[in-house]
């Protein structure tokens, strides 16, 4: 057996965005174990929910993440509706899915940038970004905010979005489709970028159940999990729903599973604000939550299942809140995927678990 | 139109935890989280969420513990091993004792400025003790 | 030296803030901004670049980073406290591991104003932190003409 050296990855590592650190026990160049440490940016934000009543800890949800903001906010709202048993309008849900599938174009847009950006594809980089600036510019254009904007709130959904809007939107996302095509095209055609990714990272079906993988990194070892599935919300007024699966379980199917899941999501837009209902956006909450009420829901983020828990305690305060997010579930797995990877291919398996660390810590 | 999960609460004895993960790994079921919470008097109450794989209505799956704060409780990650982070997580923010994590980071796992934030209820010198036999 | 003015370099650190900032100073730098043709580039080595942009809050662990990559920045050097959390610890002032804003560790040149930024905003900072670059230089050169500017960190 050759000595074994471990070596620090991150905090700062060009790569991540985010801090997160691993050390890496390699042989040679084959790593043979990664020790993940996280905790570079926890805030402790689950603690605010004593400051904050249920109405307004809306906004710090929102600010958990500043990529699945919208997101969080869903959630957190469909939790607390579940807490006190509001009923929120029907053409509220179906734009709060509307919204959260943007949402999910544009993280997924970004995360393409990111990976192109991993393995030295500057030109793709600038072009993945530069497409997610049409989600970025509708989100502007309605609510007034790029990234964070305050959309969802307990009982509904804030902003009246009209039909006229709402097919303004689907023209648009046509047109980001057609050149989106020429970009997946580049991902998953290129001969360089194919060299980087198949059979880098690789993850069996066995393999992703044992670790609880969750969202597309599971997906595309061929769990066809999906928090869509349960159709709860517009989710469920939806024609069909298949989730996007691959067999495959390496980098190369993981960046396919991405890539195919925003065409899935743009014709889930198309579909819904074709036959969004007319009425009410807002059930306004009243009163208190009750003591010792519980709840929980999930949800399927751009990166995967999300968990939210709240228990009342009589006030308009909760008495706890909690927000699992998909990248914590995912660490299990990624240290799977790092055992026996060259040491030159980790910053691209980190990548394609789409880590992200501010959700995770909170 | 749908609009709630179905949620199920259990309440158990934290020393059944291994038999309950145990039944959750037979029957199929995915591990969704582990989430502490403190009482004024220091204890915690450990909620353990598992998922129903059945593709018509799932349902989520609370099981709710007590654990005094002198007590520990097993890890389940020889069932489930993504569930290291969530331990590790009550651990420094909660102070609950987990004995035989896969990856036990001691303490270490959230870099802090006061030791168990999420608890302030837990002795202060009990806080100082356990952290001077952490760090080694 | 006058070339500074005309193509500042930024140095990017993530405090523990939400991302949106961060995903905000990088939108401003991807074609549609394009921050590049003024000049700015993005860089990794703290003694190459010119404005320090810091987003996110201070805590207690990277309170020591952020002192370290001011430190090793050569002068004249500006900072720019990126978002409602950068400037005064925004929805996080209150939480357990958030100590405040950008400035209690080191001076602040410009605040930008947002949760999160917009990329415009971002380019106002930049803009007149450039000016005061500037005003940095000229008094640089004024006060120490004969001395070499190797570094300025203390010996202690």
């Amino acid at each position: 057996m050759s000595k074994r050296t471990i070596i620090p990855f991150g905090p700062q590592h060009p790569v991540l965005p985010e801090p997160v650190h691993l050390d890496l026990v390699l042989e040679d160049e084959l790593v043979v174990d990664a020790i993940p440490r996280i905790g570079f940016v926890h805030r402790g934000l689950e603690k605010l929910v004593e400051k904050r009543d249920y109405t307004q800890f809306v906004y710090i949800t929102e600010r958990i993440c500043g990529i699945c903001s919208f997101g969080h906010s869903y959630g957190y709202s469909e939790c607390i509706e579940q807490l006190m048993q509001i009923e929120v309008p029907p053409r509220a849900q179906y734009l709060r899915v509307i919204f959260h599938e943007l949402s999910r174009i544009h993280s997924h847009l970004l995360w393409l940038g990111l990976m192109a950006d991993a393995f030295g594809y500057e030109a793709l980089f600038m072009h993945c970004w530069r497409l997610r600036e049409t989600v970025l510019d509708i989100f502007e254009r309605i609510t007034g905010g790029r990234v964070i904007f305050s959309a969802c709130n307990v009982g509904g959904f804030k902003r009246e979005v009209s039909n006229n809007q709402l097919a303004g939107i689907v023209t648009e996302l046509e047109k980001l489709q057609q050149e989106y095509k020429t970009i997946s095209k580049a991902f998953l055609e290129d001969s360089s970028v194919k060299n980087r990714m198949v059979g880098i990272g690789y993850i069996s079906k066995k393999d992703a159940t044992m670790h609880s993988m969750v969202g597309p990194f599971a997906r595309a070892s061929g769990l066809a999990i999906d928090e869509r599935l349960d159709k709860v919300g517009a989710y469920g007024e939806l024609s069909s729903f298949v989730p996007v699966t691959s067999e495959d379980g390496d980098c190369y199917a993981r960046c396919a599973v991405r890539i195919e899941e925003v065409n899935q999501s743009i014709a889930i837009i198309k579909e819904l604000s074709g036959k969004i209902p007319d009425g009410e956006i807002m059930n306004k909450p009243k009163g208190k939550i009750d003591k010792g009420a519980l709840a929980m829901t999930t949800l399927e983020q751009p990166r995967g299942q999300a968990f939210y828990y709240a228990k009342g305690n009589g006030t308009k305060f909760l008495e706890r809140m909690r927000v699992r997010t998909p990248t914590s579930q995912n660490l299990s797995g990624l240290v799977a995927a790092l055992q026996g990877c060259e040491f030159a291919d980790v910053p691209v398996i980190i990548l394609t678990i789409d880590p992200c660390i501010s959700c995770t810590e909170r | 139109m749908k609009i709630y999960h179905k949620v199920e609460f259990i309440d158990f004895n934290s020393e059944e935890i291994l038999s309950i993960a145990k039944k959750a790994c037979d029957n199929n079921l995915s591990f969704v989280q582990i989430c502490a919470s403190a009482f004024d008097n220091g204890d915690c109450e450990l909620l353990y969420t598992f998922k129903e794989n059945n593709q018509y209505n799932p349902a989520l799956i609370g099981y709710k513990t007590i654990v005094e704060k002198q007590k520990s409780v097993h890890s389940i990650t020889d069932y489930f091993p993504a569930a290291f982070v969530f331990e590790n997580e009550a651990h420094d923010l909660f102070g609950v004792k987990f004995e035989g994590i896969n990856i036990d980071f001691k303490g270490n796992f959230y870099k802090l400025p006061v030791a168990y934030p999420m608890n302030p209820n837990i002795n202060v010198a009990e806080k100082f003790a356990e952290q001077g036999g952490q760090d080694e | 030296m006058s070339g500074t003015k005309k193509s500042p370099w930024i140095i990017h650190y993530d405090g523990s803030s939400c991302n949106g900032c961060d995903i905000e100073v990088l939108a401003a730098l991807t074609p549609l901004y394009d921050a590049e043709r003024f000049g700015v580039i993005n860089t990794g080595n703290p003694k190459h670049a010119d404005i320090f942009v810091v987003t996110g809050a201070i805590n207690e662990q990277n309170k020591n980073v952020v002192k370290q990559i001011y430190d090793q920045m050569l002068e004249p050097k500006i900072v720019v406290a990126c978002g409602a959390c950068a400037c005064g610890g925004g929805v996080y002032r209150e939480c357990y591991n958030v100590s405040g804003g950008v400035d209690q560790v080191i001076p602040v040149d410009a605040y930008v104003s947002g949760c999160a930024i917009k990329p415009e905003s971002l380019f106002d900072a930049i803009v007149a932190g450039v000016e005061i670059l500037e005003q940095k230089r000229q008094a640089l050169k004024k006060s120490n003409k004969a001395k070499p500017n190797i570094s300025t960190k203390d010996k202690a």
